[in-house]
């Protein structure tokens, strides 16, 4: 059996008294690629947040590489939503994947030969080696977040944790980011977490699929069948018997039945 | 302006417009790129509490404005990481509390308040020679400072979660910038005044950061434009015998827009 890199048990979170996602039963084996689909609000973002140990959950444990969340992040690439960053933030791509090497231990020094070896290598990871002198506000949506992407990579983690990587970016451009993903995973062994909108990307590149909607139903499968892809596609179902209105089921299907 | 300068107070105006400048330019990068404007006008405001304590207690304003708006820095940067989503609201509450304390002291204090206006609009013309060295002080301070954690006071302004994730401590860089803003901002008090202090802070770098392409040159341009709003606002203020303070501001507010506009043709 594999080693655990990510472990929930009966998990409980949210904001202020407000809980988000209820019950969290969820463990990522090493190499897997889990995409986990799910509505606006079903609490895709708090899930990373827990494992990131930005927030504390109310109840239940969660294990990052058999440590609490505060220490295994050392061991996690993030890739934040493109849509929170400041685009007119003055800096140049290197310097903002330089930032992948940072850490506790490295306040008072600058950045080392080493240091800058591996940020370029990791922008030549996501083929930007050629704009890493460039500022971050002069290159497209899909570089941009093909440099988060280095950045979290700059570290050598063990796992990466993407929240939304495709959003707002063309379908040429995802393509290139899902390739990329997939060669991470499969040449590198980096295992990936990804929490996104898009179903159809999930049944194509991933290895296990979950559904959250403050529960998480998760199908811890290596091939997908078209079974499990339905399940998944009926999980917002659930949604609306929970009241919660829904925009991604109703595009999914008629793209489905246009193709 | 040269006949101006035999003046020793003309002099000390000029050396500290350009001493401020170059702290104005530094941190007001990171306050504009760090989106922490509100926060530094409420140390400011707070710090009028200190003013007002200084008077009733009877020792020097200044070092009452230093002690208010430290820990108004500290508190709120604290109040910030808490509740984020009501951490505006709060912000706004200690910047009218502090000013409320600040005037019922003096109220209480009475006696003759003559200096009283300069710390609300500024008295850059008033500035004694001691302060020079206090402000060059505050320069060096703040560069080595700048210097020692540069990568990590870039990654705080950039993305604080990336920062937390990477086990930064996000926390104290934090407190240790707004800590370098409360003292920014009572120093750069006695040149323009409380009220206008934010103005200064922010302009030169909110312009410089719309065409610079690094942090670095960012600072470095602020610092220049900072310093080239406050001799110009002077020069106007002795030529048309205007208040220096508000001279200052509205040149840099004019600038401000114009780059605004200029950068919209670009």
């Amino acid at each position: 059996m594999k080693q655990k890199v990510i472990s929930l048990k009966g998990v409980w979170a949210g904001y202020g008294n407000n809980n988000v996602i209820e019950d969290i039963n969820f463990s990522v084996k090493k190499g897997d690629f889990v995409g986990i689909i799910g509505p606006n609000g079903g609490g895709k973002s708090t899930l990373l947040k827990v494992i990131l140990g930005l927030i504390t959950p109310y109840k239940g444990e969660v294990k990052v590489m058999g440590l609490p969340p505060e220490e295994g992040r050392e061991f996690v690439g993030w890739v934040p939503q493109e849509s929170d960053m400041d685009r007119d933030f003055p800096i140049k791509v290197l310097d903002v994947v330089l930032m992948g090497r940072m850490g506790r231990k490295k306040l008072l020094r600058s950045y080392s030969k080493e240091d800058k070896n591996k940020a370029l290598g990791a922008l030549e990871m996501v083929g930007l080696q050629n704009i890493a002198q460039k500022p971050i506000g002069e290159i497209s949506l899909g570089q941009r977040q093909r440099v988060y992407i280095a950045r979290a990579l700059a570290k050598d983690p063990e796992i990466l944790l993407l929240d939304e990587p495709l959003a707002s970016v063309d379908p040429n451009t995802s393509e290139v980011i899902y390739g990329l993903l997939k060669d991470l995973n499969e040449s590198r062994a980096i295992t990936i977490v990804m929490v996104t909108h898009d179903v159809g990307a999930v049944s194509s590149y991933v290895k296990s699929v979950g559904c959250l909607n403050r529960k998480l139903y998760y199908y811890d499968e290596k091939t997908l069948t078209q079974g499990m892809i339905d399940a998944a596609y009926h999980c917002p179902v659930d949604l609306i018997a929970h009241g919660v209105p829904h925009r991604v089921l109703p595009k999914i299907n008629q793209e489905e039945t246009k193709r | 302006m040269i006949e101006a300068l035999q003046f020793d107070f003309m002099r000390n105006a000029l050396l500290a417009g350009l001493l401020i400048s170059v702290a104005c330019g530094i941190v007001g990068t990171f306050v504009v790129t760090k989106r922490i404007v509100f926060l530094s006008g409420s140390i400011a405001h707070a710090a009028y509490g200190g003013i007002g304590l200084g008077y009733f207690l009877g020792f020097n304003p200044l070092l009452g404005a230093f002690a208010f708006s430290l820990a108004a820095a500290v508190g709120m940067s604290a109040i910030q990481r808490r509740a984020r989503e009501r951490s505006d609201t709060l912000i706004g509450a200690l910047w009218a509390i502090g000013m409320a304390v600040g005037i019922i002291l003096i109220d209480l204090s009475g006696g003759y308040k003559a200096d009283l206006m300069s710390y609300l609009f500024g008295s850059i013309l008033m500035i004694p020679q001691e302060d020079l060295w206090l402000l060059l002080a505050l320069d060096l301070g703040i560069m080595l400072l700048v210097r020692l954690f540069y990568k990590e006071l870039v990654a705080l302004s950039f993305d604080e979660t990336f920062s937390t994730v990477q086990n930064i401590p996000v926390g104290k860089i934090h407190t240790l910038l707004v800590t370098m803003t409360a003292l920014t901002v009572v120093m750069m008090m006695r040149m323009v005044g409380l009220i206008m202090v934010i103005a200064l802070l922010t302009m030169p770098a909110a312009i410089s950061g719309q065409f610079a392409k690094s942090l670095k040159k960012m600072m470095v341009l602020a610092s220049i434009l900072g310093a080239l709003f406050i001799l110009s606002g002077l020069w106007l203020s002795y030529w048309l015998n205007l208040t220096s303070g508000a001279c200052i501001i509205l040149v840099a507010g004019v600038s401000y827009l114009a780059s605004l506009a200029i950068k919209n043709l670009i």
